[in-house]
């Protein structure tokens, strides 16, 4: 192949029509969704002290886990949400279940289903868990409830009284809790929780988001937040530790599989861009013209 | 006095806020002279009030929503078969939740119960349709990737370069290919590479921007308490 060949080559895998791309991407996808591949992973710096955290809460810690996340995010937030739920469960602890958005009493009903009917069926709702549920206010929810759990929930969701419950014994406002766990996909959320949450009543925040929202948070890493889980890779270390911890039971690794597909979409991604950069790379003549002209 | 009237409000109560946040004692109530009782009272009670006013939003943006909308089909405007489409949707499913088709009966039958229509729907439409919406964003990064990402200078080559590094290390590969090195040279592992570039440059960038945001919403804020701010008075 001579010079102007090769060159030709390379200018038209610069320009390669988009179908072509989302082609290869939906074949790629496909195969790996049908053979599961299953890579080992491990705790990384963010992930490794929410997970420390809540290896060492002592039985009965009540815990607030709120679900700030609508199915857009799930598949990378709700992994995390489940991990989470499961570990507290085993360590015993009591996880409080709240919500800043409207989707989030829905994705709380699939967690019920998920993790706690599925891998916990001994356990009670009001006894050793409370679904809060949602409610409207956006940050001003989180304010409320640093003063008094009670002026913005008088019930759980069933129905019955709070203070009728024996896993909020002992539970009225914020700092009652041993941590905030934030599972969130934007605002209200994570950051919401840490400034308005964490930061006045000084009870630790931990949590997880987005892949694409996580370097926003790691700005308050490690001081206001104790530990993050950043979208799919740390949902999949969460559920790695915990099955390397707890190897008796057998979870589901819902993010464990997905990373594969995720896997071979960012190489395929990295084979593309080197695709689109070797018209870049090939050495380029000088155009005399061109040098006249900006002489003159 | 349309102008004024919104203008004292929001600075009486923006300075009474930030009074608040710096008097109010945390923990429990009770006790205490007269201005810091004052203060655990807003304190205690301005969230709630605001969140009363945040459940009437709701009634007010579905009354807006339907107001545009039905002018929309009634005046066959371009485009208004989409509009039909989110009246049908927003009264329908208003109506199930409002109803409790299908769930618990009573003003506490929670809609999210399994039998509950409310969650059929969640479940049947809500979520195969946002988690569809949110999928193509896979397929469309794809292609702006290999369309931006280029070799035009020196700086596209540091992003180009932090990109390649961040993609990799965010997945198993990464790990993989990282295995050659040995542990002395282990801060040239991909993961780590990456956890560096999040926590080091990336980190730098986010905290100017932070701190910056911060210092503009200072100045905002005290151009409104002392009423040089634009304050939305409803239209006045």
């Amino acid at each position: 192949m001579n010079g102007a060949a090769r060159g030709d080559v390379l200018q038209r895998l610069g320009r390669l029509d988009r179908r072509w791309l989302y082609l290869a991407l939906f074949a790629c996808l496909a195969a790996t969704l049908w053979r599961q591949p299953l890579f080992r992973d491990g705790l990384s710096t963010f992930s490794r002290p929410v997970f420390e955290r809540i290896e060492a809460l002592p039985p009965g810690a009540p815990v607030l886990v709120s679900l700030d996340y609508s199915p857009a995010s799930a598949p990378e937030v709700e992994p995390m949400a489940l991990a989470l739920t499961r570990h507290l469960l085993l360590r015993g602890a009591r996880p409080v279940f709240v919500t800043l958005y409207p989707e989030g009493n829905n994705m709380l009903q699939r967690l019920r289903d998920q993790a706690i009917d599925a891998d916990f069926p001994e356990s009670r709702e009001g006894r050793d868990w409370v679904a809060l549920g949602y409610k409207a206010g956006r940050q001003m929810v989180i304010n409320a409830l640093r003063q008094d759990l009670a002026t913005m929930y008088s019930a759980d969701l069933r129905g019955a009284p709070i203070d009728s419950l024996p896993a909020l014994a002992g539970v009225r406002r914020l700092d009652d809790f041993a941590i905030i766990l934030a599972l969130s996909s934007g605002t209200p959320g994570l950051k919401e929780w840490i400034l308005y949450g964490g930061d006045p009543t000084g009870t630790p925040v931990a949590g997880g988001c987005t892949g694409i929202g996580a370097p926003e948070f790691l700005a308050y890493f490690p001081g206001q937040l104790v530990g993050l889980l950043g979208g799919l890779k740390g949902a999949s270390e969460y559920e790695a530790a915990l099955a390397d911890r707890y190897p008796e039971r057998a979870f589901p690794r819902r993010a464990q599989l997905a990373m594969g597909p995720q896997t071979v979409a960012h190489a395929l991604i990295l084979l593309f861009l080197v695709l689109g950069n070797l018209s870049y790379l090939r050495p380029r003549r000088r155009s005399p013209g061109r040098r006249e002209g900006r002489t003159a | 006095m349309k102008r004024l009237v919104p203008r004292v409000i929001t600075s009486f109560v923006g300075i009474l806020l930030i009074l608040t946040a710096f008097g109010a004692r945390p923990g429990p109530d009770g006790g205490g002279v007269w201005p810091v009782r004052a203060f655990d009272y807003v304190d205690r009670n301005f969230s709630v009030w605001f969140n009363i006013l945040a459940v009437f939003a709701f009634i007010l943006g579905g009354a807006s929503l339907l107001k545009s909308h039905v002018a929309k089909v009634a005046h066959r405007r371009p485009d208004w078969p989409y509009s039909a489409v989110t009246l049908v949707s927003f009264v329908g499913v208003l109506a199930i939740g409002m109803l409790k088709l299908g769930g618990p009966p009573g003003l506490q039958g929670e809609v999210t119960d399994p039998g509950a229509w409310f969650q059929i729907v969640f479940d049947a439409i809500y979520d195969p349709l946002l988690a569809t919406l949110y999928a193509l964003l896979a397929f469309f990064i794809t292609s702006a990737a290999y369309r931006a990402f280029r070799l035009r200078s020196p700086q596209a080559a540091i992003l180009l370069a932090s990109a390649f590094i961040v993609l990799l290390g965010r997945t198993p590969l990464g790990t993989w290919l990282s295995d050659p090195v040995p542990p002395s040279l282990g801060f040239l592992r991909l993961d780590a590479l990456s956890v560096w570039i999040m926590s080091v440059p990336n980190l730098a960038g986010q905290r100017a921007v932070l701190i910056g945001i911060a210092v503009g919403v200072t100045a905002l804020t005290l151009r409104i308490l002392a009423g040089r701010g634009e304050v939305d008075g409803g239209g006045a």
